[in-house]
């Protein structure tokens, strides 16, 4: 605890010092896509006396923001450069009669090569552990029924992601559930963003910028949740033309458009999803597909001369559908979620960059039965943030304040069988701080502190660490670890007994004293070869305390009862690409081992062992991918063959009528008894594995001022029969989908 | 670029010759669980009822076959076996089957017995059974209305059930219900070896359980049932609910699951509180 303070002390030092050193020039600003004012990340910023001569040099963050200081009075050339972009230069003065000056600059598109692009940014990015960037482009390398490449869909081809089945819509990242996971849309927290057909999300390649995933070890900017950070920064819409598009395929369809409200000035984006696999399962394959979902977005941005960017957006979801065709189960769930944010760089300040979030999101699901509402979980947030930038000498600090109220409301009462129905709030505010310091060129540390008061729990004090070095002798690789506490005070409670299952119970921690806890430690390594292959591999382990996990019992019922579990996690991941001209291919392997301890109750002496140790859904030991495509001329081939090895279930060793000695003698020719099922430990039998190779060859043209593309594909080539997940109540297996042929297209403006 | 896509034709024929089908076995029968048998050997009935299955492979067998198991039912002592009669029980309306299987051989007390069953395929299940002395019929004193009567008699050994057991009439849905209260706990024992306990006249707990006002229906039969449990009678007083339901937690059945336990089981009879015309009366004092 004594360290934690002398931590978190660390970086308000340097505050306290940074009037100190403020007298120096310095140069600061944003820089943005010129067509849609997004900021843009990895953008080379140099200083020199000619545009050719380098006296400093930068690169952007993940805001756009950069910064250079302890520079000399006298005439400067600027210049940003990207690769695909035309670069920028202009000449500036500096002088003590102003230390700071800001100078933003835009970006515009040139002709560019695809695969050259990709491979420069992973040079250029600093390969923070535990972080995965992903950029539209490559939404469309993974073979999904649509044209409009998914954020999901290409989630599940990254090793340490794990998805029970194709519907659900339930992510496990590096041994973590569904619930441990942040999800958040340009800083607004979006509680369930995929869809119930697993390859879909309300995140398409149409409206992101960026996707940065972190499996672990994140910052302490990021609170709230014990596994992973799913960060989704929208793109803005054009502020000079307008787009548009309208695709189709099998399972879904969609429509997308912005354009300039104020040319060059502010800018709006629409997108609307739907789906369609419910009516056209029925028409060309052999069982009905009862699953629908939706989901609109609008975004509206604006910049002023000032260079001050806000922006606002409004997204509504919708799913529901039978995730076993033949049960009464109908799952129901939706989001509203509104928001917006607004930066800017700051002249005349010890502090550089501000950014302000707001916004509130609304999560619904449900569970309907025979037309009743069986189950139901609700929760309302509100929330707000301030992060502030600010550079002291070589130290750039990041450092703000959160602020959220959260109403949670559910009745999961059993209809005769038991009671469960609670309405609760809870407050949460907190602080974080974080420096970088790189004490050599090769060297960059990050040290951070995450203060969270949870009002109705407790005060958490989260340290988290980072460092990445690339010694020059790695010739662009370099190593990377990071290490942090994380808390959660919010739990997502999912009866996995079930695997089945799309419920989630939100509420507080049962137990205001049993804060969700995680501890993290990640190491990787990664090396470009050349520039056509890149070579990462990371190992991590994560000790999480504190798990509510439902209480175990071989009575087919469901049940509302909690108990505590601590899980130790640890795995490696490993990466291969390849991108040569018009071709790529990724290779990639994930080895995960997750176990829960639990006493569950009095359970345990039960099993004769005072602790019950077990394997939970989520242990996915082995994940395999293998992706490849090709561009040629007017052809794109994509194919991808995933293998994930054998997930958990409940094995039993058979069934029963069960006859309770207490209190009555048992009267078998009055009684039936109770229904039993027979089983030793939970989740001790496994599933088969599972794979699945899919494919398809995309077809592109121009016509009448539109690009028409054409899609066709097939699902599931080998027609493997792989299990979604086997009922144990009524020893029904349910399968995922099995070969499926589609034919998609789209049109959009040149 | 022809190498590549030779590469990736090569992959997907690759692909495709692993495309068999996943063999996946649902049921773990490492743990040799053949049949469930659960029931009592009674002293004082004339005739027994045992219930044995096979370890189904459904929750709720439908299946109206009984496989061909034999059970069979041995006097220790004496190595007399007898064979017991199978008959098939239809519960919840039609969708869940079993077999109980019945034998009007007497059971001694103090004895022990074994009942086996065993199926074509030769697996096997058996249980050792050991039965407990018998009752001392109680003295029923009746009165009312709030009280139906006083059980009182003597003990040698806590009961393991004292209960009663009510058949209710529902005049509007010509239907008829059994419920049972237990009286277990309040059953007063003294230190000389006698017992007393009060019989409710059911009429509240009936209203309660069907939650129905007293009009709606009216008690058309009762008993009393006093029991007393044998050697191997389960101690459940230290075990959670969850972990009574596991089936290695309470059981003397070998190679199978469920318990089959030796009783002194007694049923009696109470006379009716209600008049020609049906209308509850205080009960008529027996002495």
């Amino acid at each position: 605890m004594i360290f934690q303070k002398k931590l978190f002390l660390l970086p308000l030092l340097l505050v306290l010092g940074s009037t100190a050193s403020a007298q120096s020039l310095s140069i600061r600003g944003l820089v943005t896509e010129k067509e849609t004012g997004t900021p843009f990340e990895l953008v080379q910023v140099t200083l020199g006396t000619t545009a050719d001569s380098l006296i400093k040099g930068t690169i952007t963050d993940a805001s756009g923001f950069y910064e250079m200081s302890s520079l000399f009075p006298g005439s400067y050339v600027i210049t940003f450069k990207y690769i695909g972009f035309e670069a920028y230069s202009d000449t500036i003065r500096l002088d003590v009669g102003t230390p700071v000056i800001v100078k933003n600059a835009s970006l515009l598109t040139a002709e560019k090569e695809l695969g050259e692009v990709v491979v420069s940014e992973k040079n250029i990015e600093k390969a923070t552990s535990g972080l995965t960037t992903i950029r539209p482009k490559q939404l469309r390398r993974t073979p999904t029924p649509s044209l409009a490449g998914d954020l999901v869909s290409y989630l599940q081809t990254q090793p340490g992601v794990a998805a029970v089945g194709d519907r659900g819509g339930q992510l496990f990242i590096r041994g973590g559930t569904n619930s441990e996971n942040l999800v958040l849309m340009d800083g607004i927290q979006v509680y369930q963003p995929f869809h119930i057909v697993g390859m879909f999300s309300v995140f398409n390649e149409n409206i992101i910028s960026k996707a940065d995933l972190y499996a672990g070890g994140f910052g302490a900017r990021y609170n709230g949740r014990v596994s992973s950070v799913l960060d989704v920064r929208l793109k803005n819409g054009n502020l000079y033309k307008q787009n548009w598009s309208v695709d189709v395929s099998p399972f879904v369809s969609g429509a997308f458009y912005e354009g300039p409200v104020k040319q060059g000035a502010s800018s709006v984006m629409v997108s609307l999803r739907g789906s369609l696999i419910e009516a056209s399962s029925g028409l060309y394959l052999d069982q009905q597909q009862p699953l629908r979902f939706n989901s609109q977005l609008i975004k509206y941005n604006s910049t002023n001369n000032k260079g001050i960017n806000c922006s606002s957006v409004l997204m509504r979801t919708y799913d529901r559908g039978w995730l076993d065709y033949s049960s009464d189960n109908v799952f129901k769930w939706s989001n509203l979620v509104g928001g917006g944010t607004c930066a800017s760089v700051l002249p005349n300040s010890g502090v550089s960059y501000i950014e302000i979030n707001y916004g509130a999101s609304s999560f619904s699901n449900e569970v309907i039965s025979d037309g009743r509402r069986e189950r139901f979980s609700d929760l309302f947030k509100i929330y707000f943030d301030l992060n502030l930038v600010q550079n002291v000498g070589l130290v750039r600090l990041d450092y703000g304040f959160l602020g959220n109220y959260v109403q949670y409301k559910h009745d999961i009462s059993e209809l005769l069988l038991f009671r469960d129905e609670a309405k609760e709030v809870q407050l949460n505010s907190g602080l974080y701080a974080s420096a970088n310091i790189n004490p050599f060129e090769s060297l960059s540390i990050d040290a951070g502190m995450a203060v969270v008061y949870f009002a109705t729990v407790k005060l958490s004090m989260e340290p988290r660490f980072s460092l990445q070095w690339k010694p020059r002798v790695l010739k662009g690789g370099g190593l990377s670890a990071s290490a942090g506490v994380y808390r959660q005070s919010e739990v997502g409670i999912t009866d996995y007994r079930d695997a089945g299952t799309a419920f989630t119970t939100w509420m507080k921690v049962p137990d205001p004293d049993k804060l969700m806890e995680a501890y993290h430690g990640l190491l990787g390594w990664h090396q470009p070869i050349g520039n056509t292959l890149n070579i990462s591999i990371e190992g991590y382990y994560k000790d999480v305390q504190n798990i509510p996990v439902t209480v175990w019992s071989s009575v087919p019922q469901p049940t509302s009862d909690l108990t505590y579990a601590n899980g130790e996690i640890y795995g490696a991941d490993a990466h291969i690409d390849f991108n040569y001209r018009n071709f790529y291919s990724n290779l990639s392997y994930g080895y995960s081992w997750v176990e829960y301890s639990s006493k569950q109750g009095s359970l345990g002496s039960g099993f004769k062992e005072p602790v019950l140790k077990y394997h939970p859904i989520q242990d996915q030991r082995h994940h395999l991918n293998a992706m490849a495509g090709l561009e040629f001329k007017r052809f794109a081939l994509n194919i991808g063959w995933a293998y994930g090895s054998e997930l958990p279930f409940t094995k039993p060793n058979g069934f029963d009528s069960f006859f309770m000695f207490r209190e009555f003698v048992p009267e078998v020719t009055e009684n039936y008894g109770s229904p039993r099922i027979l089983i030793e430990k939970p989740f001790g039998g496994r599933l088969p594995s599972f794979h699945r190779l899919d494919a398809s060859v995309e077809f592109s043209f121009s016509m009448f001022k539109t690009k028409m593309e054409f899609q066709g594909g097939v699902l599931n080539i080998y027609n493997r029969e792989n299990i979604f997940y086997y009922d144990v109540s009524t020893q029904r297996k349910v399968t995922q989908l099995s070969l499926l042929p589609y034919i998609s297209m789209k049109i959009s403006s040149l | 670029m022809k190498h590549v896509a030779y590469s990736l034709l090569a992959l997907t024929i690759s692909f495709c010759s692993i495309a068999c089908e996943s063999t996946f076995e649902p049921i773990d029968e490492s743990k040799g669980y053949n049949f469930s048998m659960y029931g009592t050997l009674n002293v004082e009935a004339d005739t027994q009822w045992v219930r044995v299955m096979p370890v189904g492979e459904t929750l709720i067998p439908s299946d109206s076959s009984s496989n061909g198991t034999v059970v069979t039912i041995t006097r220790v002592s004496t190595g007399d076996t007898t064979v017991m009669n199978d008959s098939l029980f239809v519960f919840r309306y039609g969708q869940a089957l079993a077999w109980n299987y019945w034998t009007t051989e007497k059971i001694y007390p103090n004895e022990v017995y074994r009942i086996d069953a065993r199926n074509p395929e030769g697996k096997t299940s058996f249980a050792i059974v050991e039965t407990p002395s018998q009752l001392e019929h109680p003295l029923v004193q009746y009165s009312g209305p709030d009280a139906r009567g006083i059980a009182k008699g003597s003990y040698s050994k806590v009961f393991v059930e004292v209960s009663v057991k009510y058949i209710v009439e529902f005049p509007l849905t010509v239907t008829t219900e059994k419920v049972k209260f237990s009286l277990l706990n309040n059953v007063e024992y003294s230190n000389e070896g006698n017992y007393s306990v009060s019989i409710p006249n059911g009429i509240i707990g009936i209203s309660s359980v069907f939650k129905i006002p007293e009009s709606r229906f009216r008690i058309v039969g009762s008993e009393l049932i006093i029991a007393s449990g044998g050697k191997d009678w389960p101690d459940l007083s230290n075990l959670s609910e969850e972990e009574i339901f596991l089936p290695e937690s309470v059981k003397n059945v070998e190679n199978g699951v469920g318990l089959v336990a030796g009783v002194a089981l007694l049923r009696m009879p109470l006379k009716s509180c209600y008049n020609d015309e049906g209308v509850h009366i205080p009960c008529e004092p027996l002495n």
